[in-house]
């Protein structure tokens, strides 16, 4: 009887897979019944993983209660087969283990992502001990090997086949697109990544900017994302790290560190922030020119990132005395005449204004935002703001209106579209971690060429999930008053 | 204007103070070259107030031609005036087993 039940399970696991490789292997339409399935949404892969489970787990225990063992632990292994992947087969790193396990284990995966999560978890398999990973690592095999959909539909490529990209592309060693596609990864909508692989791409950017000892980056990352007992400690170390007086206590990060994933690797990272020191912050107003010239230096030769936007505001206001008073047009007249030369100081000390302030810029995009407006602001901190929005704002809008929309001819390949779109995403989030209190900016500049982008992906790329990010990163941006708002809304459903 | 364009300021590159003469900067410059030409290794590095920096043959001729013009002179003077002598990099280190935190033990060649 037993033997039935399982042959039936194993048929009915090998229709679904050979359907669904059917159809994407020759391009054509799925079989009609699983069509109609997701169409009318009578299922869910994930109410049917947690049916098939409780099923697993209850026949498990009744299992045990009839004196099966065996049957009882089969049973319990595929009830839990996310504990079974974290803590077995995912450390055991057996190369081929983790793959065949999930596909088997997660059948309901076959109407959701169709191969990826095995992917994902075969890629943090073989990473443990680096078992064949040379393989994996060979351009030919790691092209098959996440795929970004087909002509049909995108219905595959969710928050699995991302992080999986991204991990290929980590080990290919092109970092930048890797944290890109992280990022995309990591704020997906819940329904398209599991927060298994959410909280996986968020501690994967945590460790890739503390191992650059970007530690301003991993305070901005914690700010968003699943919140994780990792997130707690990176934030508590990373704000500890950069002498911020405002960061938890020793006994917050004790506490932080006991309850966070991987205490041995993370126990250097530890010892360093319960040891660091607070820092006195430098907003003593300077007067003259050296003495701010002097503030400056000692800013600069700061930490990326452990300068505060207070310290800013006060050395621009320095500065500003300085421009404003004549003191450094004087000092340029003078060593005009000693040098005899010829030229306009007018014109230097307005470079010199310039290149002052494209410092204040750089230093001001990596300090941590404090959101205070525009209005509070000097003149000098404004044009150092106006000079990152232009930068940023000026990448976003060209990089926007080289997108397809309209009547744009369909493209065979979504991976493209992907990587785009993740690069604008980055660009966005840069500049919302750097001018928070402009951050409309980034809708009125560009959210109409996005929407119309989403929208051609949707109807004629048939990208559905890609489209569905564009529209819901939107839908949070836009003023409720916007008339594109009730049209956003709509999309968002509609692509869900 | 970046941190690395400011180490490579001509007065930090020649090692010479913003009061220099200009018979004292070519001299300066001259010897340099010499002694990069002869390859005495330690020349080969300066110190600048955010870190050493490596200096070669084109950087020395760079800086010689700057200073040579009052106008770009002027700039530079601004700003390496009252310039430290100490070379600190201020930078934290980073966290080496990072990645291993998350079973990441394999190969990563950013």
């Amino acid at each position: 009887m037993h033997g039935l039940g399982l042959a039936l399970i194993i048929g009915i696991r090998l229709l679904l897979y050979y359907s669904g490789k059917r159809a994407v292997a020759t391009g054509r339409p799925e079989p009609a019944w699983i069509a109609s399935m997701r169409g009318r949404r009578t299922i869910s892969p994930r109410v049917f993983g947690f049916a098939l489970r409780g099923a697993c787990l209850l026949g498990a225990f009744l299992s045990l209660v009839n004196g099966r063992v065996v049957w009882a632990c089969a049973l319990a292994v595929l009830g839990l087969p996310g504990g079974v992947l974290s803590l077995v087969l995912i450390p055991a790193g057996i190369p081929q283990l983790a793959y065949y396990f999930t596909r088997v284990s997660f059948p309901q995966a076959t109407l959701g992502e169709t191969r990826a999560g095995a992917v994902f978890n075969e890629l943090r398999a073989r990473l443990r001990w680096g078992l064949k990973l040379e393989r994996v690592t060979s351009a030919a095999w790691s092209q098959g090997l996440v795929e970004f959909g087909s002509q049909l539909h995108d219905r595959g490529v969710r928050g699995a086949s991302l992080a999986a990209r991204a991990i290929l592309d980590a080990l290919e060693g092109d970092g930048e697109h890797a944290r890109e596609l992280f990022a995309v990864a990591q704020d997906l909508a819940p329904a398209r990544a599991a927060r298994s692989v959410r909280g996986y791409c968020q501690a994967w950017l945590f460790c890739d900017a503390a191992r650059r000892a970007a530690f301003h980056e991993v305070i901005r990352l914690c700010q968003r994302g699943p919140r994780s007992r990792r997130r707690w400690f990176m934030r508590i170390a990373a704000e500890r790290l950069l002498g911020r007086s405002n960061a938890g206590s020793s006994l917050a990060l004790k506490c932080a560190w006991l309850l966070a994933p991987a205490r041995r690797q993370t126990y250097d990272l530890f010892r360093r922030a319960l040891h660091a020191e607070v820092r006195r912050e430098l907003t003593e107003p300077c007067s003259g020119f050296a003495a701010t010239m002097g503030r400056m230096r000692t800013l600069m030769r700061l930490p990326r990132g452990m300068v505060t936007r207070d310290e800013l505001r006060c050395v621009a206001a320095s500065w500003q005395i300085c421009f404003e008073s004549g003191e450094l047009r004087e000092l340029v007249t003078m060593r005009r005449e000693q040098l005899q030369g010829n030229f306009a100081e007018d014109e230097v000390v307005a470079r010199f204004e310039r290149e002052i302030i494209g410092l204040l810029a750089e230093l001001w995009r990596d300090s941590l935002a404090d959101d205070e407006p525009d209005s509070a602001e000097s003149d000098l901190i404004l044009a150092v703001k106006d000079q990152l929005q232009f930068e940023l704002l000026g990448e976003l809008e060209s990089l926007c209106l080289t997108l397809p929309h309209g009547s744009a001819p369909s493209t065979v390949e979504l991976e493209p579209h992907w990587r785009t779109w993740a690069h604008v995403r980055a660009i966005a989030q840069l500049f919302f971690d750097a001018l928070p209190d402009r951050g409309y900016m980034v809708y009125e500049a560009s959210g109409g060429e996005l929407l119309n982008h989403a929208a051609w992906l949707y109807n004629k790329e048939r990208a559905r999930n890609v489209a569905h990010d564009i529209f819901r990163f939107l839908h949070r941006l836009a003023p409720e008053d916007d008339p594109n708002y009730e049209t956003l809304g709509r999309n968002l459903k509609l692509s869900a | 204007m970046n941190r690395t364009e400011l180490a490579e300021n001509p007065f930090f590159v020649l090692e010479v103070p913003t009061s220099a003469t200009r018979m004292e900067v070519e001299r300066a410059g001259q010897k340099l070259l010499a002694q990069l030409a002869i390859g005495v290794t330690s020349v080969k590095r300066y110190k600048t107030p955010f870190g050493e920096a490596e200096r070669d043959e084109s950087k020395v001729r760079s800086a010689l031609s700057a200073l040579r013009d009052p106008e770009q002179r002027v700039i530079y003077e601004l700003w390496a005036i009252d310039a430290p002598d100490e070379s600190e990099s201020g930078s934290l280190p980073a966290w080496g087993r990072a990645l291993e935190s998350i079973g990441w033990r394999g190969p990563c060649t950013d």
